[in-house]
């Protein structure tokens, strides 16, 4: 266990924090309002040391593909980018790493969704659904009269 | 020391399995059920977390190929099969998991044969069957409305379900084109009963019920079945094999306990509750001079016309936010309206039409990125809240009939952790399938037009939709032509009975443990009736 740790913190350590934060703010920036995060402020990588710490290292090499993207067409490492260059890149990754990007995006919508934040943001209560359960309204049993009237048609 | 020997061995401690051990306790014999899997608690069940939608597509997958706890077998599903088998191994069995939509099969179900001259009748119908119905009903507790004009009359049960604002915009699309709904028998209680709490709408009734509302068999059965003399439950026991004796009747099992150990348990009478998968499964296991092609397989039919209901679903999106992700998960209206067979369409037979909720935050966004309808990028909230909360996801139950080359055999290779060989789908979907699901598609789309969806989706046959797993020992009055004769007994071996979805001669177009517990209790019925001479 505390092998894997050691290794999980190297992988971790070898991961470009400030480009994958900025990768992350441009996959889902904060809302104009400032309702919802950033998806760099949700702790995504703690979600996959917790879940599938093996994507790390799959992260890591991807964002050095994103930086000689960058530093190809730009001239620039991708956090020196202004954000419409960055949004740009961005696309060329999603087209060009779409087995890995569906992955990863899967996951990060996992993680994105559950956040606190997130959820106050969206209007709903951060607990899990038991002991509260939720109300629903029953529905109008009325608009059954049609189908009473017709009555039996089965054989 | 004298063999210990049980008078009932029940193999499996899901709906029929339970019900069985239930009727059966009215013997006053010894009655043993064996299950492979153990107790849940409540308080692990998704719905306590935060990450609960996680923990429902993982650790409580429908899947035993995703899952892979101890109690599970794996299915080779993916080599010949179009569909893959969702089931689940515990006290409860695949109840843990069910949606608990509960209808019952219509008396036209039960003579396929008669009225549309293919497949084969039941040698039994719906009115034998219906007290034992009513029975399970009110055992269980089932929650709907009487006077639905599509079935004969029924008892009164606890009220519906809610349907929410969903349901009133469904009902009206339904009212617009003429076409039968009505709230579905569900076998989730929405009054306390029994010692039960209500249902509070927790919402992921598929991955088990913190509530204890769904009415699975641990919470409904098997307290009720234990507290009677004479009656255990082994957990965590695995069985390898029926064995038989020189006469060739069974004589018990060979199973693996809870540390691998392998041991043996006598019995004067073997019922096999597993499922339609588990059953033949067992049965092809158990090989002996006398069975050397499986037990009770001298037809040639144990693990034949496996039955799947090929499932399709097709969602509609609206304008407005109906907190449709809200409320049990399972239908909140059915309709009957295209079950029965129709001569102006071009296939025999029908479907049922399932009105179920949206999904939530997590689901919402990933179906979103692969439907191409929700986007990474500045544009993502904006997109989000479109599609969240608005859905509306109409489910279909197609019919499917018996075909003998949809099968599960042994796998050659496949083995569970205990070295048991696993058993193998090999299903495909027939011709008259095809065109009742494009046909039905076709319902589903004119359904959500008339509701006003501003955007639709359909999809049919659904990979993971293998739920309702029927027809591998299929019950008849003719041995050559079926396993078990019209009270579950195997025509070959006198003291082995099947209680399990494995009984059924066709499938119908509704979801199917409301009829595998009435025939569970139909069956032990019979045996109870007739205990002194069950041998002749």
């Amino acid at each position: 266990m505390q092998k894997n740790k050691t290794k999980y913190d190297q992988i971790i350590k070898n991961i470009d924090k400030v480009t994958f934060d900025s990768l992350l703010d441009i996959m889902i920036p904060e809302s104009t309002d400032g309702k919802m995060p950033s998806a760099k402020e949700v702790e995504f990588k703690k979600y996959l040391i917790e879940t599938n710490p093996s994507f790390l290292k799959e992260i890591g090499s991807k964002l050095k593909i994103l930086n000689k993207l960058s530093k190809d067409i730009y001239k620039l490492n991708f956090v020196d980018l202004p954000n419409q260059n960055k949004e740009e890149i961005f696309q060329k990754l999603l087209k060009f790493e779409g087995i890995f990007m569906k992955k990863f995006s899967h996951q990060f919508m996992d993680c994105y969704y559950t956040n606190d934040r997130v959820l106050e943001g969206l209007g709903l209560e951060v607990k899990p659904p038991f002991p509260d359960g939720n109300i629903v309204e029953s529905g109008d049993f009325k608009l059954l009269e049609p189908v009473i009237q017709r009555g039996k048609f089965m054989r | 020391m004298a063999e210990d020997i049980v008078d009932f061995l029940v193999i499996g401690a899901g709906p029929s399995g339970a019900a069985t051990t239930w009727s059966l306790a009215d013997t006053g014999t010894r009655i043993m059920c064996m299950e492979q899997g153990d107790w849940m608690k409540q308080k692990d069940y998704p719905s306590n977390f935060r990450n609960w939608e996680r923990l429902l597509n993982t650790e409580m997958s429908i899947s035993p190929n995703v899952r892979e706890l101890k109690s599970d077998y794996p299915i080779n599903d993916t080599e010949n099969s179009p569909i893959s088998i969702a089931n689940f191994n515990a006290v409860g069995g695949s109840s843990i998991l069910y949606a608990a939509h509960f209808p019952r099969f219509h008396p036209f179900d039960f003579k396929v044969k008669t009225l549309d001259g293919v497949a084969d009748d039941w040698p039994i119908d719906y009115f034998q069957l219906e007290k034992f119905y009513d029975l399970n009903d009110r055992i269980i507790g089932v929650s709907g409305l009487v006077g639905d004009p599509a079935y004969p009359p029924k008892k009164a049960r606890l009220p519906p379900i809610p349907m929410g604002e969903m349901g009133n915009i469904m009902a009206r699309a339904f009212n617009k084109l003429g076409w039968h709904w009505w709230p579905p028998d569900v076998a989730i209680i929405s009054e306390a009963y029994n010692g039960r709490d209500k249902c509070i709408n927790l919402g992921p009734c598929v991955s088990g019920c913190t509530q204890g509302a769904k009415s699975t068999a641990d919470v409904t059965y098997w307290p009720i079945a234990l507290r009677k003399k004479g009656v255990e439950l082994k957990t965590n026991c695995r069985v390898r094999e029926i064995t038989i004796n020189n006469d060739g009747l069974a004589n018990g099992v060979i199973y693996y306990n809870e540390e691998g150990t392998e041991c043996r348990q006598r019995a004067e009478v073997v019922i096999i509750a597993c499922n339609g998968v588990g059953t033949p499964r067992l049965l092809l296991n158990s090989i002996s001079k006398h069975f050397p092609d499986g037990l009770a397989n001298r037809s040639g039919y144990v693990g034949k016309n496996l039955m799947l209901h090929p499932w399709g679903r097709v969602e509609g999106f609206f304008d407005q936010d109906l907190k449709s992700h809200l409320g049990p998960v399972g239908c909140c209206i059915s309709s009957q309206e295209f079950c029965d067979t129709n001569t102006n369409r071009n296939f025999l037979r029908g479907f049922g039409l399932q009105m179920n909720r949206g999904t939530p935050p997590v689901a919402t966004a990933q179906e979103g990125l692969i439907n191409d309808d929700i986007h990474l990028g500045k544009n993502h909230h904006e997109e989000f809240k479109k599609y969240f909360g608005s859905k509306i996801s109409c489910h279909i139950c197609f019919e499917d009939l018996p075909e003998i080359n949809n099968s599960v055999t042994i796998d050659p290779e496949l083995k569970d952790s205990n070295g048991i060989p696993a058993p193998k789908i090999n299903y495909d979907i027939s011709e008259n399938s095809k065109k009742m699901i494009s046909y039905g598609i076709d319902r589903g789309r004119e359904l959500m037009e008339a509701a006003g969806a501003r955007k639709i989706y359909s999809e049919a046959p659904m990979r993971m939709a293998g739920w309702h797993l029927m027809g591998t020992a299929r019950m008849g009055k003719n041995p050559e032509e079926s396993v078990v004769n019209e009270w579950g007994r195997s025509h070959d071996v006198k003291n082995l009975f099947i209680v399990d979805a494995s009984l059924f001669v066709t499938s119908a177009s509704v979801n199917p443990t409301s009829t595998i517990q009435a025939l569970a209790l139909y069956i032990s019925d019979h045996i109870k009736n007739n205990i002194s001479n069950l041998f002749d």
